[in-house]
């Protein structure tokens, strides 16, 4: 198992697209966090100076949105790329047992979600309270505990990503799916105004994960009131959607041919 | 040795393989042949568990694959050159499947040099001929210095030089007692490569002589060979006037 680990690892740092996902988040999360810090800098004269404070704890979060994809890309391409490539044939026969593959896989890929995550939300609030002068507020424990939030989310969402990938074997049907699930759908059914719709929508992995960031997008069409669980129960749902999407890709690992 | 037992693949209605019994031994090249979509890739890619047999089994010295401990260090297979992340460096590649394996890093470059891509370890695989990509895939089959080895068309896009080279390598493979299985559509390099035949024909097993009994009686293997599968050829042009 560790010689299989091992080769994961390998192979995931000897492909370009590895740190083009890498540089994409960084520079994603600089895209929000940036602007954010000098709109701060800013201030409106009309108003006081405590209500325009930016507390750069909520700039690491407010760009996950959309900055997730890149680790999500980077997961799911250690799946998909060697199918596409017809590789995923000498990764069986170096080890045969497909458990075994799946998991040294998701194990690589967590390890970089879990560290790219911290760092992520560390490099927004920093790139936030450069940028926004007098304004920014660093409090070091509020951005300790929201590291760690994001860290936990991206380990949840990859985990996630590698279930799609193995179910699907594409990197474009993984990926849109994936957008589906955490982004699109939840949306369009909350904008709907269908009751049924937008119940729906509450136990979809985007809207239950956001609601455990503090982003929830339910929060976003001011829907939350509704929303049956809090920000641990968003956490379970959300790690529930993954494990059931990472059990269904083992299944159909282990039965199709490769 | 290889030994396949009633090995029969089934994709809907039709019959990719159909209860195949043969057996493989060591110390000789056994040409795998047949025409297009005889079966001769998917038996490959049942003996190495990448695809599950509807029935019968797939053995390697009396071991499913799938239950081998370090299956590079007992068997080598070279199924697609092209079966490699273009992004991906060859000597990276040849790593990352040692590690997989245990097989030292050393064991690498010595392959590399064997296969004369030693020079070129750096390049990234998309950048490959056909030619160097075969060669990539054989270092792959040699690095864990197994005693089984399959080849798919391994001369496929390889330069005379090549040919040769190929040819004397695998019947050194098979002088050092090892079991060589190699599929082509060469018939005249098949000729001069193989000691034993297995001939497919839409999934059956048409013929498993030795290469002399096979011959005899005709010009060449070609023309034995075209006698044979006569009837089971399945993608036929028109006649050429």
């Amino acid at each position: 198992m560790l010689a299989t680990i091992a080769s994961e690892w390998t192979k995931l740092w000897s492909v370009r697209s590895t740190w083009w996902c890498l540089i994409g988040a960084a520079g994603l999360m600089a895209l929000y966090s940036v602007p954010l810090g000098f709109d701060a800098a800013d201030p409106n004269p009309e108003m006081s100076r405590a209500d325009q404070l930016l507390h750069v704890e909520e700039v690491a979060t407010a760009g996950l949105l959309f900055t997730q994809f890149a680790l999500i890309a980077l997961a799911l391409l250690t799946v998909t790329a060697e199918y596409a490539s017809g590789s995923m044939r000498t990764t069986l026969q170096c080890e045969p047992r497909r458990g075994r593959v799946l998991l040294a896989k998701l194990l690589v890929v967590e390890v970089v979600a879990l560290v790219a995550g911290a760092l992520l939300a560390l490099l927004g609030a920093g790139l936030g309270y450069l940028t926004a002068g007098d304004y920014g507020v660093f409090d070091v424990s509020a951005v300790a505990t929201v590291a760690g939030k994001v860290s936990v989310y991206m380990g949840v969402v990859v985990a996630l990503a590698i279930g799609l990938a193995v179910a699907l074997r594409s990197t474009a049907g993984a990926l849109v799916v994936a957008f589906l699930a955490l982004f699109l759908l939840p949306m369009v059914l909350m904008m709907s105004g269908m009751d049924l719709m937008t119940d729906v929508s509450y136990y979809l992995p985007g809207t239950a994960g956001t609601e455990y960031l503090g982003i929830g997008i339910a929060t976003l069409f001011g829907l939350d009131d509704g929303l049956p669980y809090d920000a641990a129960g968003g956490l379970g749902l959300f790690a529930a959607w993954s494990g059931v999407t990472l059990l269904a890709g083992y299944v159909v690992f282990r039965r199709r041919d490769a | 040795m290889i030994t396949l037992d009633h090995l029969t693949k089934r994709y809907g209605a039709t019959t990719a393989v159909d209860d195949l019994t043969v057996q493989i031994e060591p110390g000789r090249v056994t040409g795998f042949l047949g025409p297009n979509g005889a079966g001769k890739s998917t038996t490959m890619r049942m003996i190495l568990g990448l695809d599950r047999p509807t029935s019968g089994t797939a053995t390697i010295d009396g071991r499913p694959y799938a239950s081998l401990q370090r299956p590079l260090r007992e068997v080598g297979a070279l199924l697609d050159a092209k079966a490699v992340h273009p992004g991906r460096r060859l000597r990276t590649h040849l790593v990352a499947m040692a590690r997989s394996n245990s097989i030292p890093v050393a064991r690498v470059d010595e392959v590399l040099e064997q296969v004369g891509l030693a020079g070129v370890s750096r390049r990234r695989a998309g950048s490959l001929s056909l030619g160097m990509g075969q060669r990539l895939g054989i270092a792959g089959v040699l690095l864990g210095d197994p005693r089984v080895m399959l080849f798919d068309e391994p001369v496929n896009g390889l330069d005379p030089d090549g040919v040769l080279w190929i040819r004397k390598l695998l019947r050194s493979l098979a002088g050092e007692g090892r079991t060589v299985l190699v599929s082509s559509h060469l018939m005249s390099e098949m000729q001069q490569t193989a000691d034993h035949l297995v001939v497919l024909g839409r999934g059956r097993l048409l013929a498993d002589s030795p290469m002399g009994e096979f011959v005899a009686g005709y010009g060449s293997l070609e023309e034995a060979y075209f006698r044979l599968t006569a009837g089971s050829v399945e993608y036929n042009g028109t006649e050429v006037a």
